[in-house]
């Protein structure tokens, strides 16, 4: 009885493992992004840290390759867009097409809250740091996923010391 | 008991404060050598001195370590060394090894709670806060002393009731455990009154009573204090100085052993060797 009952919860766990968990290797996780989506336009799209340089973590961080010692985590470069592609999903083709890793927070299985790119964490330059977006030069008040983008638009990922003071939002 | 000890044989204080030193440093100091270091001493004290518990109960540590140090990197995404990706996150080896770190710690601190409550006896609690507090002493007497009460008695009375009940383990009902429940608290109620009685009429509230104790503070005590209370102050200056600081993440900082953590090191290991002293 027993033991038919421990197989029982074991099988249920295994399953559940196997349909919600999606288990890739590093290179299958950097290819699969290549097929590209009807195309509706392109947005530029920059991440940089250079407010974190200041900090008395940034120079390990730049001596073991973590960050390059501009700050300049991705250079300003042109991506394709395809429809309902916001901030975040285009984040996440940069960072996979550079092979850098990020985390977020993605509990609400709507919004997503950026943790960290390139294990720049927030709270790593303080407690007021964190990443932070901007769209054409404006700090939007929405959540990164919740963004839509339109072609042309320029979008900037910065991480900020300051509740984003340093890097320009005025609020 | 398999083996003889020292903490066998000192003085209550001094065990108090052996163990104040030994788990708390071991809880507080994140460094991969004094959690080995605290580990090893623990199980060998285990193995050599208090005598392994049950299997089982190994075991279940043992199971509940693994999932300890496997559920970290599955929660935290920390780390620049990538194993594979879990659902778009990166499982990364340096979450990984903080896991088995953190998981080490928490079994190297139950083992010395097992040899904790192996060495330090009710007798030797009820001795050391006696002077100070003398209803805290009975009352933590009187619980530590319920504990292995209770289990003896439900086992009792399971006993008596299943004389009644006739039924297979599988069929019985929450009534049958619940009348086993009732029996159990009414006979822990009864027997509480009683040994207030008793404790009343041996005089427990009186005032000025003096209280006997059958330990005496000799020589090695003090020179266990004098080691233990050196070695703690060292390492709280060391740690204030820097010393200790292991870092996982974002990247293992890797082991320094500079002056200050060898001597920490050293400190902590000194302390430790008692454990193993006869």
């Amino acid at each position: 009885m027993k033991t038919r009952h421990i197989a029982m919860i074991g099988a249920a766990a295994a399953a559940a493992l196997y349909l919600c968990v999606n288990f890739e290797t590093t290179e299958e996780h950097y290819a699969a992004k290549e097929n590209e989506k009807n195309t509706v336009g392109s947005v530029y799209l920059s991440v940089d840290c250079k407010t974190f340089l200041n900090t008395d973590k940034a120079k390990s961080y730049i001596d073991k390759g973590v960050i390059p010692s501009d700050g300049e985590i991705i250079k300003k470069t042109a991506y394709n867009i395809s429809e309902g592609d916001s901030a975040f999903t285009v984040l996440k083709t940069a960072v996979d097409k550079n092979r850098i890793i990020i985390d977020y927070d993605n509990v609400s299985g709507k919004s997503v809250y950026v943790k960290g790119i390139s294990s720049v964490y927030e709270y790593d330059g303080g407690d007021l740091s964190g990443w932070m977006y901007s769209v054409n030069g404006e700090f939007p008040t929405v959540a990164s996923s919740d963004y839509y983008l339109s072609d042309g638009d320029v979008v900037a990922w910065v991480y900020s010391c300051n509740l984003g003071k340093d890097v320009g939002d005025t609020f | 008991m398999i083996g003889r000890c020292i903490l066998d044989r000192c003085h209550p204080l001094t065990l108090l404060v052996w163990y104040m030193y030994v788990i708390p440093i071991t809880v507080l100091v994140h460094d991969p050598i004094i959690t080995a270091v605290s580990l090893l001493f623990g199980i060998v004290h285990i193995i050599m001195i208090v005598g392994l518990p049950k299997l089982s109960t190994v075991l279940y540590c043992a199971a509940f370590m693994t999932a300890a140090a496997i559920a970290n990197p599955l929660f935290s995404h920390t780390g620049v060394t990538v194993l594979f990706f879990m659902n778009g996150l990166p499982v990364t080896l340096e979450s990984l090894l903080y896991g088995v770190e953190m998981s080490a710690a928490a079994c190297a601190v139950m083992l010395w709670c097992v040899s904790l409550t192996h060495f330090m006896t009710t007798d030797k609690i009820t001795m050391l806060f006696g002077s100070v507090t003398p209803k805290l002493a009975v009352l933590l007497s009187l619980t530590l002393r319920f504990i292995p009460m209770i289990r003896e008695k439900h086992r009792n009375i399971i006993n008596a009731q299943k004389g009644f009940d006739g039924r297979s383990e599988s069929r019985r009902t929450l009534k049958f455990y619940l009348s086993v429940y009732s029996a159990l608290t009414s006979q822990l109620l009864e027997d509480s009154v009683e040994i207030a009685d008793s404790m009343c009429s041996r005089g427990i509230r009186l005032k000025g009573r003096t209280f006997y104790s059958e330990f005496k503070i000799r020589r090695y005590d003090g020179v266990m204090m004098t080691i233990t209370l050196l070695a703690m102050t060292g390492i709280i200056i060391l740690k204030a100085n820097g010393a200790g600081e292991f870092e996982f993440y974002p990247f293992i900082t890797g082991f320094d052993f500079s002056v200050y953590n060898d001597l920490m090191y050293a400190a902590f290991a000194i302390v430790c060797t008692m454990c193993l002293y006869n």
